[in-house]
């Protein structure tokens, strides 16, 4: 056995997505997770290790972030980051209970091994091993089994899952941020917890349909919610300070508004349309235009002054969307009755993907436009 | 950060979901400002939720859970989080003040009738901390009545704190065991040790955590507990924490001994043990003097237990009947350890024959016997220390019973069970012995009777042995015939 030495030369700078410091990328010094201690310690090999059993090693194996500013606590990043370009950083914001754990945990579920996912020629993979071990232990399993999410811990500050996408012969990194609501707002750690809105590379914005639509709120989201029954606030002072909090030139950022739950409206035109249609794997700059016209046209009846309707001027490119993570509201024994059947929550993604360069062609290069 | 005026009792909030629609503040107490009680919602927002953990193909959540903050201003919060409200976004309710009012009580305070899962539609109060005073008897109690099923789960805690290795621990328990009681328990043993009149031990915990590798876990965050209580591992993420995994696999080296020791010590007489633990301690103030001071006394008096390789009856002194076998007391001054090395009756009662054991089927002449009808480990283990042609049946009822003896809550149980495990590796290594020697015998058959067949098979007409004459020319073979 030695130690492991140098893969490669320390060629290209990397941004870490957790701290945001740049510097060169080094992979001299790999490290091996210990799941019992709950430490990373050199990793070590044999010194014939190569070829695919050296790939499938690296997959295990943490660089330990220099965080060359040293305001940030120890944290450990793949050693196949530097295979990659730099990530596209996901952002997803809304207000507190608005669904955003559920609809990124449906979307990557749909990413990792959906058939919408392989009509389109998307395929992903988990970056992070050890991450991915614990995302699905704590997200991906329960929803799977029809059980409620938790709503998300406050001051976590980092990644919640990290996946290669890969379409045709674009292959990129791909890393979801999901902090609890109320992070946005809380002026603890002078925001460290939501730094990564400053290495956004695409905003989710996530609305959900009973907070603007009080009147359609079923008989469960009043159970769970009994601010639902009061009269609608226009204000949404978590999205307004995520978006202060983004860096100069945060217009030309690739941004969708995601309407949750939107199940709810399925009996109410035009969304019972949207909420039941299939893109059939094609992607369509027109019809991504249509329905954000039909979800603006909804806001705008039901509250003039929505957020999402002040998203989709602020960005140069913005698409609005009718998505539902789990087909229906959540029992009292915070089970789906029905079981998860997500919908359209890809289509979301498919509109950042086309902004961000992921997904090319002329027909992408229309989309938010 | 002064919140209010320091002389004023402890105060209360409570956490729910707010009409925004976030987790946040939805009463306090009159003692406090509405900027204290946002203060403190900053404070708490990281702790305050109560997120299930994955075990087996479950997701579990405990009906409530405590948490006790110390930070570094001096002000401290015993947090009761709820597994009422909405999942995440559960209710809590809060008891803040300073932390040498809340510290004293922090551990006993599950059982106080005033802890609100739910908005109580009334105004809150101040506490007074002088009205828990019975609720401290009341848990002790409590405690100690449970004090056996935590016995190896805290047997390994104490022993891990006595290590010094770390300052904040994880532990490991399962989902049926009460973190609080196994927390209790550590600190009436390790408080008397580890706390001084100059120096406080701090013992703040949290008995519900789903992960370690959380930033609010780390024990560089402002207030994070010492003691932090998970029911399975994460998989991923570093933690800072040492890691106590409270199993029933003991630890045998001079820490858990010297563990063993102070938990039964604590055991036999509550009352008495922390002046026990400080009459030898006294004008040391450092912790980790403290307890160097009490592990040299304890080495002193127990030598078998710091050489746990080889079987303790080779380090038991020599002596003749009628000597007592006495160790020196842990806490030098003090009585002895346990009952093992009080001496054994220079003449056992004469007494009927005693039951056969379970899974034994034995009956042998009856030895002295301690409550519940069992006999002291010492008559037993010196049974099968001198007992040299013992068979295997014996053998096996005697280390039975010295297994009744180890999970009876006695004070015999500790020795008991350090020398079971002696007695049973020397019995291993016996039976390796055994085998090796039969196998040994097994090889020289096998060699013998090869060598045997190759002296008949190879050579059909054997070789005269050729003498050399002094000429140099060879005899030629007489034929085997002679007399020719």
């Amino acid at each position: 056995m030695v130690a492991v030495t140098s893969a490669k030369p320390p060629a290209r700078r990397v941004k870490c997505p957790v701290c945001l410091d740049e510097y060169a990328w080094d992979e001299r010094e790999v490290l091996e997770y210990s799941v019992k201690d709950g430490k990373y310690n050199p990793a070590r090999r044999p010194a014939g290790l190569r070829g695919a059993k050296l790939d499938d090693a690296r997959r295990r194996w943490y660089v330990k972030c220099p965080n060359p500013s040293q305001d940030s606590a120890n944290h450990y990043l793949p050693a196949t980051l530097g295979d990659f370009a730099d990530p596209l950083v996901v952002a997803l914001v809304g207000r507190p209970r608005s669904g955003k754990t559920h609809l990124v945990v449906a979307m990557i579920r749909e990413l990792l091994g959906g058939v919408s996912a392989g009509e389109h020629g998307l395929r992903a993979e988990a970056l992070d091993y050890y991450q991915h071990v614990t995302f699905k232990r704590n997200f991906l399993d329960p929803f799977e089994r029809g059980s409620r999410l938790p709503g998300t811990r406050g001051g976590s500050g980092t990644y919640l899952e990290w996946l290669v996408v890969q379409r045709g012969n674009v292959k990129r990194p791909l890393v979801f941020f999901d902090v609890a609501g109320e992070d946005f707002r809380d002026p603890a750690e002078n925001g460290r917890h939501t730094r990564f809105l400053v290495n956004a590379g695409a905003l989710l914005f996530v609305e959900d349909a009973p907070w603007i639509f009080r009147s359609l709120a079923e008989e469960q989201d009043l159970r769970v919610d009994e601010t639902l029954s009061l009269p609608a606030g226009a204000s949404n002072e978590w999205v307004q300070e995520a978006v202060s909090r983004l860096p100069a030139g945060r217009e030309s950022l690739p941004a969708v508004v995601a309407l949750t739950k939107s199940d709810r409206l399925r009996y109410m035109t035009p969304a019972d349309r949207w909420i039941r249609e299939r893109s059939g794997g094609l992607l369509s700059a027109d019809r991504m235009l249509t329905e954000s016209r039909d979800v603006y046209g909804l806001l705008h009846s039901a509250n003039a002054n929505s957020i999402a309707m002040r998203l989709y001027s602020e960005f140069q490119r913005c698409t609005m969307h009718f998505v539902s993570a789990t087909g229906g509201a959540v029992a009292e024994d915070d089970t789906f009755p029905a079981g998860i059947r997500p919908a359209r929550v890809l289509v979301p993604l498919l509109a950042l993907f086309a902004m961000a360069g992921l997904i090319t062609g002329p027909e992408a290069e229309r989309v938010g436009r | 950060m002064t919140y209010y005026d320091q002389d004023a009792s402890v105060e209360q909030i409570l956490f729910g979901l707010t009409p925004k629609g976030g987790l946040g503040v939805k009463k306090y107490s009159v003692g406090l400002t509405p900027d204290a009680a946002d203060k403190w919602d900053n404070r708490l927002s990281s702790y305050n939720r109560l997120s299930p953990t994955a075990i087996g193909q479950k997701q579990w959540v405990p009906d409530r859970a405590f948490s006790y903050f110390e930070f570094a201003d001096g002000w401290a919060a015993l947090l009761a989080r709820f597994n009422t409200g909405e999942s995440g976004r559960n209710n809590s309710h809060a008891l803040v003040g300073p932390s040498p009012a809340l510290g004293a009580y922090a551990m006993f305070l599950s059982g106080w009738d005033r802890w609100y899962d739910r908005d109580p539609g009334h105004t809150l109060g101040s506490v007074s901390p002088y009205d828990w005073q019975h609720l401290v008897t009341t848990w002790t109690d409590h405690v100690r009545i449970r004090a056996r099923d935590h016995r190896a789960a805290l047997n390994s805690l104490v022993r891990e704190v006595l290590l010094g290795e770390a300052e904040h621990y994880t532990v490991l328990t399962d989902t049926d065991s009460d973190p609080l009681v196994l927390l209790t328990l550590a600190r009436s043993v390790l408080d008397p040790v580890l706390s001084s009149q100059a120096q406080r031990f701090s013992w703040t915990f949290s008995t519900y955590e789903r992960s370690d590798t959380d930033p609010e876990a780390s024990p560089y965050a402002d207030g994070s507990p010492r003691f932090w209580c998970l029911r399975s591992l994460p998989t991923s993420g570093q933690s800072g924490r040492r890691r106590v995994l409270v199993d029933p696999t003991v630890e045998d080296d001079l820490h858990a001994g010297f563990a063993a020791e102070l938990i039964t010590q604590y055991l036999n007489d509550p009352s008495r043990y922390p002046q026990l633990v400080e009459d030898q301690l006294a004008g040391i103030t450092d912790a980790r003097t403290r307890i160097a001071k009490l592990l040299t006394n304890f080495e002193k008096g127990q030598p078998h237990i710091s050489r746990p390789a080889e079987p303790v009856v080779n380090h038991l002194p020599a002596r003749t009947p009628d000597q007592p076998r006495v160790a020196a007391p842990v806490l030098a001054g003090q009585r002895g350890p346990t009952e093992v090395y009080t001496p054994p009756p220079a003449v056992p009662p004469a007494a009927p024959r005693r039951p056969s054991y379970p899974g034994g089927g034995r009956v042998t002449e009856e030895k002295p016997r301690k409550r519940g009808g069992q006999r002291p480990a010492h008559v037993v283990f010196e049974e099968l220390g001198d007992g040299r042609n013992l068979d295997p049946d014996q053998r096996s009822d005697l280390i039975g019973e010295l297994r009744v003896l180890w999970q009876t809550n006695d004070p015999y149980e500790h020795n008991a069970r350090l020398m079971m495990l002696h007695f049973e590796k020397r019995v291993t290594r016996l039976e390796i012995v055994i085998l090796l020697v039969m196998a040994a015998a097994v090889l020289i058959t096998s060699l013998a009777v090869v060598t045997a067949q190759r002296e008949i098979t190879v050579p059909t007409q054997p070789t005269a042995p050729v003498s050399v004459p002094a000429n140099g020319t060879p005899q030629s073979p007489t034929g085997g015939g002679g007399g020719q």
